[in-house]
C-alpha cells in the first residue's frame, strides 16, 4: 500500500522525496509462555526528507517497537523498509552496519545510553571512531563543534555521564546522534524523563536543530502536546496498528479516528480558564491483551461507534483528505470538531458547579 | 533528588580504613616472602641439634621443624608458593573463564548452551575432590597444582562473567553502540569487557584465598609441591604427628594460612560493598 | 502569615508553618525543604507543584512522618493535624494517624502492593488494620464496596487477582481503595498519575476529585505538572528549591501569575493549541543545588527580572487576599499577561 505524499508536508515547488517508506511492517514476538504478540501490525507510512513524523499512543501501542523495527533491531517479521532507495530488510549485515551511520536513535534515559566509564568526549566521538571518520584531530574538532551545536560547555568534555544532569546528558546523546550527519534521527521518548523546564530547553534545541540542519526525524512521545510541537505529521497507534496519520495541525483540530479523539480529549490543560478544556471522551473498558487482540478493528471493544462490521473486517488505512489517512469504518466527520463543553472550574471554597459526566 | 547511591568521599574513605588492616597484612607478608629468603637462614640447611626447637630459640625466631630447618625461612618460602599458586590460578581463570563467560553471555543461543553445559558438568563435582583427582592424574608438581585449581574453579568465573555480560548487553549504551553500526569487536572490547572487569576482580580477590586453601589441602595430602620445597599445606602435614610435643611446627604455617585467608576475605568484602560504584555507575 | 491563606469558611485541619527538612548525608547537609507554609481545610483540595528537587515530595512525607529518622531533621513552627502536633507525636499516635486519618498514595502502585497477595486480601487487610473486629462476611462486603467506590468493574472477580494481572490504572485504583479503607480525612496523592497513560491519568484524576468531593476529604495533590494540578484543586502552591514561592486559588493563579518562576514553569509546558514548530519560552539553567542554596532568591540566576537585591536578601512575601508570592519585583503595574 503506497501512500500519496502529503501536500501540507512539504513546499509545493520541490517534489518531496521519500527518505523512508514502510509497507506492511509487522513485528511478532514470542513470549516465554509460548504466546505470540504482534507488537507492530501492518504499519505503512512514508517519511519525506526534512520532515518530522510524530508517533503517539499509549504504552504498549508499539510506537517504540515500530522505530526499532525500522532500524532493523530486530528486523521485521514481515513487511518492507525502504531507506533512501535501499531495502533494509534484505541488506546483508555488513552493509547494514555501514548504513547505520545514516540513521540514529536517541534513547529515553540519557544516563543509561552512555557507558558510565567513558567521558563525554568518548561518547560523542564513538560514532566517528566506529565508522573511522577523519583523523583523531579532526574528530576532536568535530566533537568541539558538536558540543557547541547542542549548547554544552566544553568544560564538560572530560566529565563522565554520571556527573551530568539529565538535560545535559540528553544534549550529549543528541550531539552523538548528530556526529555523522545522519539522514534520519529517531527520538524515542527523548524528553519524557526530563523535568518540565529542562524538557522545554531540549525541545527548543531539537526545534532549532531541525530548522538549522534540515533534519528528518521520527519523534516518539506519549505526551501529545510535546509531539505536536515538533512534528509536521503525526501518526496515532493503538495496539500495534496505525489508526490515523495526518498533518499535525489538522489531525489535532479535527481528529477522524475515535481513538485519536479520546486521546486528545484526555490531555490535562495547564489552564482552567482555557476554552479548550474539552469534555472528556472516556474510553470504555480496558486495553485488551496484546496477545489476544480483538478481531477486525482492534479498537472496537472500546469504541462507541463499533458495530458488527468492525468485528469482522480490519479497517484499512484510507486517505480521507490530502496527506490524511484513517483506519476506521466510521470515521468522524471533518466538519464536527471535538465537542467543546468546558469543564467546570472549581471554586476556592470547595463548591463545585458540576461534576464531569462520564 | 536524594541521590544516595553515589558514594561520598567520606564513605569511601571509611571503606578504605576498613580495608587498611588486611592490605597492610598482605603487603607485609608479600614483601617478606619476596625478600625474606635473602635474610632468613637458608630454608634447606639443617640444624639437627635444635630439631623441633620452640619459637624464639637462639637463631630461630619461629623455631625449627623435625629436621632442624628454620621455620621462618620455610614459612616465608611457603608463602611464595601460596601466593604464586593463588595469583597464577586466579589469573588463568580470569582469562579463560572471563572469555568463556563473555562469549556465552554475548552470543547467547547455542554457543551459550554449549559452554555453560560443560561448565555445569565441571561444577557438579565438589571443587576439592575434582582438584584432587586432576592433581593425582597429572602427577604432583607446582604447575599441575595450578592447572588443577584453575580447571576446578573455572565455572564460577564463567558464570559471573556471563551474568554480568548479559546484564550489560541489556543496557541502552550497548544497543546505542550497536545501532551506530559498531562491530561486535568494538562492543565487546570497549563496552562489555571493561564493565565486566570490576565484578570479576572483586570475585578474584576472594578466589585467591580459596585457591590458597585448595593448594594447602593438596599439599597436605601430598599431591602438591614435592618436598623438600616447603608449602604451608605440607608443613602442616609434617607437623601433625608432633602436635603434642612441638605444636608450633603445624601451628605456625596454620596461623599464616589463617591470617592470609582472613585478610583476603576482609579485603574482598570491603571492595564488594564499593563495587557497584566503581563498576556500573548505577 | 499563614492562617489567612485559606478562606475563613473552612476550618483548617492541617496546618504547616515554616517547615524545614534537612538531610544529613555523608557528603554533607542537604536542605530539602527550607520554610514551607500552607494549610488545608477539610473538604478542600490543594495542589503542590514543583520540579524535582523542589521539596514537594519531602514536604508530603514530613507530614506523614515517613522520613528516615536517622538522616532527616524536621523542624517547623507548626505542624499540626487537628489537635495533634505531628512533630512531637509519639510513633504510636503517628501510626494511628497514618492510614487512619491521613492516607497517602504514591506514583508507582506496584510498589505499594504486595506482588504475591490477592488484591482483595490487601484491601481487606487495610480495612482490618483500623477495624479489627469486623466479621469475615462484613469485611468482604466492605472490600467489594470500596472497589465499587473506586469504579473497578466486576469487583467480585477482580478481588481474586494478583497485582501483576491488573493494568497500571486498575492497580492505582486498588491503592486508592486501600487508602480509603479507614475513611481518612486527608488524602495525600504524590504524583498519582505520573506512571500512567494519558487516558488513564484523566480517569484517575477524575476519580480522585470525585472521591474527595463525595467524602469531604481534604486532598493534597503533589505533582510536577501544572496541568494535572489545574484539574481538581481549589488552591495551588508552587514550590522552588524547598520553598513555597507562590500560592493562590487555582483560578487566581492562572489568571495572574506573579512569581516569575510560576510563569516560567507555565510557559515551559507544551500545549496542544500551540502550532507545530513553535518555540517554548524556556528558562535557561537548572534548579539550584539543595546542599548549597544561594542567599537571596533561589530563582534569581534563571530570572529575567533579577536585580542586585535578589542575590543578597530573601524576597519579601507580597499578598493580595489569599494570593501570595515571594518576589522583589513590584509587579503592581505589570500583572497583565
Amino acid at each position: 500500500m503506497t501512500i500519496s505524499p502529503g501536500a501540507a508536508a512539504s513546499p509545493p515547488d520541490t517534489p518531496p522525496t521519500p527518505l523512508l517508506e514502510t509497507t506492511g511492517l509487522t513485528q511478532t514476538f514470542r513470549l516465554p509462555t509460548g504466546a505470540e504478540v504482534q507488537a507492530v501490525s501492518d504499519v505503512s507510512f512514508v517519511l519525506h526528507r526534512g520532515e518530522t513524523l510524530g508517533l503517539v499512543g499509549e504504552s504498549g501501542c508499539g510506537k517504540s517497537t515500530t522505530v526499532r523495527t525500522i532500524l532493523q533491531a530486530p528486523p521485521p517479521t514481515a513487511g518492507t523498509v525502504t531507506f533512501g532507495g535501499i531495502e533494509l530488510t534484505t541488506t546483508p549485515p555488513r552493509q547494514l552496519r555501514r548504513l547505520r551511520r545514516r540513521m540514529q536513535l536517541v534513547f529515553q534515559d540519557p544516563h543509561a545510553s552512555m557507558n558510565p566509564r567513558w567521558t563525554v568526549r568518548d561518547c560523542i566521538a564513538e560514532p566517528l571512531q566506529v565508522h573511522r571518520v577523519g583523523t583523531s584531530s579532526s574528530r576532536n574538532d568535530r566533537v568541539h563543534e558538536l558540543m557547541d551545536l547542542v549548547g554544552l560547555d566544553e568544560g564538560y568534555l572530560t566529565s563522565r555521564p554520571g556527573s551530568l544532569s539529565g538535560g545535559q546528558c540528553q544534549r550529549v546523546a543528541i550531539a552523538r546522534a548528530l556526529a555523522l550527519d545522519p539522514d534520519l534521527i529517531c527520538f524515542d521518548e527523548a524528553v519524557s524523563a526530563l523535568d518540565v523546564s529542562i524538557q522545554a530547553q531540549i525541545l527548543n534545541l531539537i526545534a532549532r536543530l531541525r530548522a538549522d540542519l534540515e533534519l528528518t526525524s521520527i519523534f516518539i512521545a506519549h505526551d501529545l502536546a510535546v509531539v505536536k510541537l515538533v512534528s509536521d505529521r503525526i501518526g496515532v497507534m493503538y495496539l500495534g496498528k496505525l489508526c490515523e496519520i495526518g498533518p499535525a495541525e489538522s489531525l489535532y483540530r479535527s481528529p477522524r479516528h475515535p481513538y485519536t479523539k479520546a486521546l486528545l480529549s484526555a490531555i490535562p490543560k495547564p489552564d482552567p480558564r482555557h476554552p479548550d478544556r474539552l469534555r472528556r471522551v472516556n474510553l470504555r473498558g480496558e486495553l485488551p491483551s496484546p496477545t489476544d487482540p480483538p478481531s477486525g478493528c482492534r479498537f472496537r471493544t472500546r469504541c462507541d461507534r463499533a458495530d458488527e462490521r468492525c468485528s469482522l473486517d480490519v479497517p484499512p488505512l484510507q486517505t480521507i483528505s490530502p496527506g490524511h489517512q484513517v483506519a476506521c469504518h466510521y470515521p468522524l466527520s471533518a466538519s464536527a470538531p471535538v465537542e467543546m463543553t468546558p469543564l467546570p472550574t472549581r471554586r476556592a471554597n470547595g463548591v463545585v458547579g458540576q461534576s464531569p459526566t462520564r | 533528588m536524594l541521590d544516595s547511591t553515589v558514594p561520598s568521599i567520606r564513605s569511601r574513605a571509611r571503606r578504605l580504613v576498613g580495608a587498611r588492616i588486611p592490605v597492610v597484612v598482605l603487603a607485609v607478608l608479600t614483601a617478606a616472602a619476596m625478600v625474606g629468603p635473602l635474610f632468613a637462614p637458608d630454608s634447606g640447611s639443617q640444624d639437627l641439634r635444635n630439631a623441633r626447637a620452640g619459637p624464639l630459640s637462639p637463631g630461630h625466631l619461629l623455631g625449627t621443624d623435625g629436621y632442624g630447618r628454620d621455620m621462618l625461612a620455610r614459612t616465608l618460602e611457603g608463602a611464595r608458593i601460596s601466593i604464586f599458586v593463588g595469583v597464577a590460578s586466579v589469573a588463568l581463570c580470569l582469562l579463560i573463564g572471563g572469555t568463556l563467560g563473555i562469549t556465552a553471555g554475548y552470543w547467547k543461543g547455542r554457543i551459550d548452551a554449549g559452554i555453560m553445559r560443560v561448565m555445569d558438568m565441571v561444577l557438579a563435582f565438589p571443587t576439592l575432590i575434582l582438584a584432587l583427582a586432576i592433581a593425582a592424574f597429572l602427577g604432583p608438581s607446582l604447575r599441575n597444582v595450578v592447572v588443577a585449581i584453575s580447571f576446578s574453579t573455572l565455572p564460577h568465573y564463567a558464570r559471573l562473567a556471563r551474568a554480568t555480560t548479559m546484564s550489560i548487553t541489556q543496557r541502552d549504551f550497548v544497543s546505542s553502540s550497536a545501532l551506530l553500526g559498531a562491530p561486535h569487536r568494538h562492543i565487546l572490547w570497549r563496552h562489555i569487557a571493561p564493565n565486566t572487569v570490576s565484578p570479576l576482580l572483586t570475585y578474584a580477590l576472594l578466589a585467591i584465598g580459596m585457591a590458597i586453601i585448595v593448594e594447602a589441602s593438596l599439599s597436605f595430602l601430598g599431591l602438591g609441591v614435592q618436598p623438600p620445597t616447603p608449602s604451608w599445606g605440607s608443613m602442616i602435614a609434617e607437623g601433625r604427628p608432633h602436635l603434642q610435643g612441638a605444636p608450633h611446627v603445624a601451628l605456625v604455617p596454620g596461623a599464616f594460612l589463617f591470617m592470609v585467608i582472613l585478610s583476603l576475605n576482609l579485603l574482598a568484602d570491603s571492595l564488594r560493598s564499593g563495587a557497584p560504584a566503581a563498576g556500573l555507575g548505577r | 502569615m499563614h492562617s489567612s491563606l485559606s478562606p475563613s469558611s473552612v476550618t483548617d485541619i492541617l496546618e504547616v508553618d515554616d517547615l524545614h527538612v534537612d538531610f544529613e548525608l555523608p557528603r554533607g547537609r542537604l536542605h530539602a525543604v527550607r520554610g514551607a507554609s500552607f494549610s488545608l481545610g477539610s473538604g478542600e483540595s490543594l495542589g503542590i507543584v514543583g520540579e524535582s528537587g523542589s521539596g514537594k515530595s519531602v514536604t508530603s512525607r514530613a507530614i506523614m512522618g515517613l522520613l528516615p529518622a536517622t538522616t532527616a531533621r524536621v523542624k517547623a513552627r507548626t505542624l499540626r493535624y487537628g489537635q495533634h502536633d505531628l512533630l512531637d507525636a509519639p510513633e504510636r499516635v503517628m501510626r494511628r494517624l497514618r492510614g487512619g486519618e491521613i492516607a497517602m498514595i504514591y506514583q508507582d502502585p506496584m510498589r505499594a502492593l504486595n506482588p504475591i497477595m490477592r488484591v482483595g486480601d490487601q484491601v481487606a487487610e487495610a480495612i482490618r488494620a483500623h477495624e479489627p473486629s469486623l466479621g469475615r462476611k462484613e469485611l468482604s462486603t466492605r472490600v467489594v464496596g470500596l472497589l465499587d467506590a473506586v469504579r473497578i468493574p466486576d469487583a467480585n472477580k477482580r478481588i481474586r487477582l494478583y497485582p501483576h494481572q491488573l493494568s497500571g490504572g486498575m492497580r492505582q485504583r486498588i491503592v486508592i481503595a486501600m487508602a480509603l479503607a479507614a475513611n481518612p480525612s486527608i488524602l495525600i496523592a504524590d504524583e498519582p498519575t505520573t506512571s500512567l497513560d494519558v487516558t488513564v491519568q484523566a480517569e484517575i484524576l477524575d476519580l480522585l476529585g470525585d472521591l474527595q468531593e463525595e467524602r469531604g476529604m481534604g486532598m493534597i495533590l503533589v505533582t510536577h505538572d501544572l496541568g494535572v494540578a489545574a484539574w481538581h484543586t481549589n488552591r495551588i502552591m508552587v514550590m522552588y528549591a524547598g520553598r513555597g514561592v507562590e500560592h493562590a486559588t487555582t483560578a487566581d493563579l492562572f489568571e495572574d501569575m506573579r512569581m516569575p518562576y510560576t510563569r516560567a514553569l507555565f510557559d515551559s509546558i507544551p500545549r496542544v493549541d500551540m502550532p507545530p514548530g513553535s518555540l517554548l519560552k524556556s528558562v535557561e539553567g537548572r534548579p539550584v543545588d539543595p546542599s548549597n542554596p544561594p542567599p537571596g532568591c533561589a530563582f534569581r540566576e534563571r530570572c529575567h527580572l533579577a536585580v542586585e537585591i535578589c542575590g543578597t536578601t530573601a524576597p519579601p512575601r507580597r499578598q493580595v487576599g489569599s494570593h501570595w508570592w515571594d518576589c522583589w519585583d513590584d509587579q503592581e503595574e505589570k500583572s497583565v499577561k
